[in-house]
């Protein structure tokens, strides 16, 4: 009862501070069939802008499909691009990557049992991946329902926190969070000064995977959340129709053509949401 | 974007005070910077050399001191021969990470701003340590990896840090398919 209490009391003040102050967050969006950059804003920040994150949550419809004859290769993958990098190939030497890999650990009767493996990763010439949680999930994930959550958050020049979290409903299954410097032998890296763009990414390896995603939340432009929404109700035809297509970029800052696989992209961006100034909005 | 101040928004502190009191873990929360540097320990000497499975390799001569010394401890380790399945690994790179937690079970409790808290379940503080990431390209692998081919195997070892020392023991050993890096943005 006495949590209750607390809890009340915390919702009402939470709901007072939504109401009453500006919010001030560094999130993303997502716009439903629209690739077109001129709708993608970038972040207007030049300076460090250290605690600022980025997140992005996929919730499963269905279960993996896999069999024992299946490649199975599944990855999420949160792309951001830092500093000024405007795109990869415009001077942009890496990017940061959360991935999250799902993984067949054994196929009986009664279904594939499917879990998580999550890593940083920094890409560029030299891609290097960090960031391992000391124990994986043990999680079969090869059900409907379950949201899978990764977080970054930019805490300084060379580091960063790294959340993940797999839950279904309001039930934690298996959260960490570790707070990695880049690596930093043999190759080294350049400062990060803050988040440019980012993006969410799926990708398959086989083409045969059938498996399809939506967002957390009842309307996609959720205001708190860095959701990577699915432009397609069902990624199967996606994938059938697609042959060995290997990505399903499902929600893209970047993919200048939107339409390469006779699909719409969705899109995400940056934005900076403090009342009265809402750099962009959608309907 | 603007700065996010605290001090600029009383009833925001007052909001972040009552969820942060009820709730075990505060998603975003920050953590102390990592440490770049391991434990000061007894350092190996720079081009220390390793090897595992046949292989006999040299760390490149300007390798900090105490990679020099680590490296070679864990391809000795048990955990780590295990994973290689007798197969050749050569060491990639390393990072450094701070302690952390992982929570097993427990509720899920929305918050403020998108961030969530975690009720209850089992919650494990883990040590910092350092990251070492070995690969393998197969039989033929050699010293300098084989940069005409993409890696076959990955091990990931994270070594605890504890009391200001390596703890060998307590070292965990991922064995994982390689890293690869997915689309390009803007690719």
């Amino acid at each position: 009862m006495r949590h209750s209490k607390t809890f009340t009391l915390a919702g009402c003040a939470v709901l007072a501070f939504l109401l009453l102050n500006n919010i001030n967050l560094h999130s993303a969006m997502a716009i439903r069939d629209d690739q077109n950059p001129n709708y993608q804003i970038s972040s207007s920040n030049t300076s460090n802008d250290y605690g600022s994150w980025v997140r992005w949550s996929v919730t499963t419809n269905e279960a993996f499909h896999a069999t024992p004859s299946t490649t199975f290769d599944y990855s999420y993958q949160m792309n951001t691009l830092l500093n000024s990098c405007s795109a990869y190939q415009s001077g942009c030497t890496w990017f940061l990557q959360g991935i999250a890999y799902a993984q067949v650990q054994s196929v009986s009767p009664h279904g594939a049992y499917v879990n998580m493996v999550f890593e940083e990763g920094f890409v560029g010439s030299n891609s290097q991946n960090f960031c391992q949680p000391v124990t994986e999930p043990n999680i079969n994930v090869n059900s409907s329902g379950y949201v899978v959550l990764q977080q970054t958050t930019l805490n300084a020049s060379s580091d960063v926190v790294y959340l993940v979290s797999i839950s279904h409903g309001s039930t934690n299954d298996y959260s960490y969070s570790k707070l990695c410097a880049l690596p930093t032998f043999p190759y080294t890296f350049g400062a990060m000064h803050y988040f440019d763009r980012t993006e969410g990414v799926v990708v398959g390896d086989s083409g045969l995977h059938d498996v399809s995603f939506s967002p957390l939340s009842s309307t996609i432009f959720s205001p708190f959340y860095l959701d990577m929404v699915s432009n397609y109700n069902d990624m199967s035809s996606y994938y059938v129709s697609t042959g060995d297509t290997l990505t399903a970029e499902t929600s893209n800052l970047y993919q200048s053509v939107g339409q390469s696989y006779g699909e719409s992209y969705g899109s995400m961006y940056l934005y900076t949401q403090i009342g009265s100034e809402i750099t962009k909005t959608d309907s | 974007m603007h700065n996010r101040t605290a001090g600029a928004y009383p009833l925001a502190l007052a909001v972040a005070l009552i969820v942060a009191l009820s709730a075990s873990f505060f998603a975003a929360q920050e953590a102390p910077r990592v440490s770049n540097g391991a434990p000061a320990g007894p350092g190996g000497p720079a081009g220390a050399s390793y090897g595992d499975n046949a292989l006999a390799c040299t760390l490149p001569t300007n390798t900090p001191s105490y990679l020099s010394s680590l490296v070679p401890r864990v391809v000795q380790t048990q955990a780590f021969i295990t994973a290689t399945n007798a197969i050749p690994y050569v060491f990639d790179h390393t990072s450094n990470y701070s302690t952390g937690w992982i929570t097993i079970g427990g509720k899920i409790v929305p918050g403020p701003l998108g961030n969530f808290s975690i009720i209850g379940g089992n919650t494990t503080i883990t040590p910092p340590g350092t990251e070492i990431v070995f690969l393998s390209y197969g039989p033929g692998t050699s010293c300098e990896g084989n940069n005409l081919n993409a890696p076959i195997g990955q091990i990931v070892v994270e070594v605890p840090i504890e009391n200001g020392a390596y703890n060998m023991t307590g070292i965990v050993v991922h064995p994982l398919a390689p890293y690869v890096p997915g689309p390009i943005p803007g690719g």
